[in-house]
């Protein structure tokens, strides 16, 4: 028989709202069966049925037999089980026995169901206590929290866990006070109400909704950063590259080294709040010439952090926290700091000592650090890095 | 929990155990039986029926001393009859309570 699905407009623990729900539909011709994430209802001819919802018993999944018979014989029909909480019952009598007519007794019968609301919630509770330390730690405790999540982090699977774990203790503590209110009434002798006017409420498929949502895009998320991720010799690599070109600083006579697989090297990969992150590595030497204080052959090197993120709004401070970031090794010596201003960049920063020069900058979502061991001027080759860049942006 | 149950007999369960006092009964029998003695005054649902029934056996104030098909037939403990008699003195002093009043209020 095929049943017709409905979503379910109550929550099953409102059980004056659901016995009304159920009571309305049967009068529509349509009883219910059985539910799950749906509502599923048998049509039939319009008949005036009375609901009653029964917490569970410890340790009782089903009625028992004896039960089912002996309810029946006061006229109440076993309906089906839901949610591990309630078994329904159905009486098309019109004079019939309340099932129950006792209701300090009948508080009694909400027992197990409280037991495990208690344990639901502190498992929750302990749930969200790590939950939110485990995925949120770093922003709370990492000085930069911005670059870790730029740099590590996946922020729909985040917010997937937290979504579901705040449904869990909504869901929990929600009902649980419900529980709480109905028993509190009945162990005072107030009899339970049957029938009750309600408006259709839908937040937990919303919530349920989102959560799938969330999934989605963490599903998503995963497989477009594992098809949007490279890593190659720059030479392989025909595309334009966001940065300066180590050949365009050193001039012809230095010539590109090749020792290990991570020199001249590019790496590219997708994250949720930057389209792309580039590594580049280049080193070269220069024939015959060596480092001022005769360390070794002249070996100049460019290594290149680039960010094309998703968003303006945070690149200022994501910068700041890469500066903070990368200056920690360089705190011991004192060093040069130059705030370019020019017009083309958002902001450019330039830092110098002994050998070593860095450049941060940031034009329009693009953030960069570049840093440069060598003698020649970096700043000289900004016209060259800003070209790639709009080049690179044209591009994407 | 059942402890705190069966603390204090509230009416449903005060009939309840009056109807096994002076012979072993199933669950439909006690239903008549207090609907006989209470001319229909006090009705008893079956998920009260069975609720208490389990909370009594779970007290020891009845047993099962045999099933017959689905048909499980009980009989009072020497606890529960002292649980009963317990409580009807209690009512009693209510009743005399509230009659002693009565008569000061009259004079």
């Amino acid at each position: 028989m095929k049943l017709v699905k409905k979503l379910l407009p109550v929550n099953i623990y409102d059980i004056a709202k659901m016995e009304t729900y159920l009571k309305n539909m049967a009068k529509k011709g349509l009883l219910i069966r059985k539910i799950g994430f749906f509502a599923y209802f048998e049509r039939k001819e319009s008949k005036e049925v009375t609901y009653r919802l029964e917490p569970l018993l410890k340790n009782e999944y089903k009625p028992n037999n004896d039960k089912v018979e002996y309810y029946r014989n006061f006229g109440w029909e076993y309906v089906c089980t839901i949610s591990n909480a309630f078994h329904i019952y159905k009486t098309y009598e019109k004079e019939y026995i309340e099932m129950h007519t006792d209701p300090v007794m009948q508080s009694y019968t909400y027992d197990n169901l409280k037991r495990k609301f208690k344990k639901s919630s502190i498992i929750t509770i302990i749930l969200l206590f790590f939950g939110v330390i485990m995925l949120f730690g770093p922003i709370f405790f990492d000085k930069s929290p911005i670059l870790f999540a730029v740099k590590y982090d996946d922020i729909s699977y985040k917010i997937m866990i937290i979504l579901s774990i705040i449904f869990a203790i909504k869901q929990s503590l929600g009902n649980k006070r419900k529980i709480e209110l109905l028993t509190n009434k009945l162990s005072q002798g107030i009899e339970i109400k049957h029938q009750v006017k309600f408006k259709p409420n839908y937040s937990e498929y919303v919530f349920s909704g989102m959560i799938i949502i969330f999934s989605i895009l963490t599903i998503y998320s995963s497989f477009f950063s594992i098809f949007n991720r490279g890593d190659m010799k720059i030479s392989q690599y025909n595309k334009v590259i966001p940065t300066i070109m180590l050949e365009n600083i050193e001039g012809n006579k230095m010539e590109l080294v090749n020792e290990s697989k991570f020199e001249n090297n590019i790496s590219y990969r997708y994250n949720e709040l930057s389209n792309q992150i580039f590594e580049i590595n280049q080193r070269g030497k220069v024939e015959g010439k060596m480092w001022n204080d005769n360390s070794g052959e002249y070996s100049p090197s460019i290594s290149t952090e680039f960010y094309n993120l998703k968003f303006k709004f945070f690149a200022n401070k994501f910068m700041e926290e890469l500066m903070f970031d990368e200056l920690d090794f360089y705190r011991y010596k004192p060093f040069l700091y130059n705030e370019i201003f020019d017009e083309r960049f958002n902001r450019l920063v330039v830092i110098k000592q002994s050998e070593m020069q860095l450049l941060f900058g940031i034009v329009d979502k693009n953030v960069f650090y570049i840093r440069y061991h060598g003698y020649k001027e970096i700043d000289k080759n900004i016209d060259e890095l800003y070209n790639n860049i709009i080049k690179y942006n044209d591009n994407l | 929990m059942a402890k705190k149950a069966l603390e204090v007999l509230t009416e449903s369960m005060y009939y309840i155990l009056m109807a096994f006092l002076h012979k072993e009964m199933c669950g439909k029998d006690v239903v008549d039986f207090i609907n006989n003695k209470t001319n229909g005054r006090i009705k008893i649902g079956p998920g009260t029926l069975y609720t208490i029934l389990a909370k009594f056996e779970e007290g020891e104030f009845i047993k099962e001393i045999s099933i017959e098909g689905r048909k499980r037939t009980y009989e009072i403990t020497n606890k529960g009859k002292e649980i009963f008699e317990k409580e009807l003195e209690r009512y009693k002093l209510c009743v005399l309570d509230a009659e002693s009043e009565e008569v000061n209020e009259v004079s």
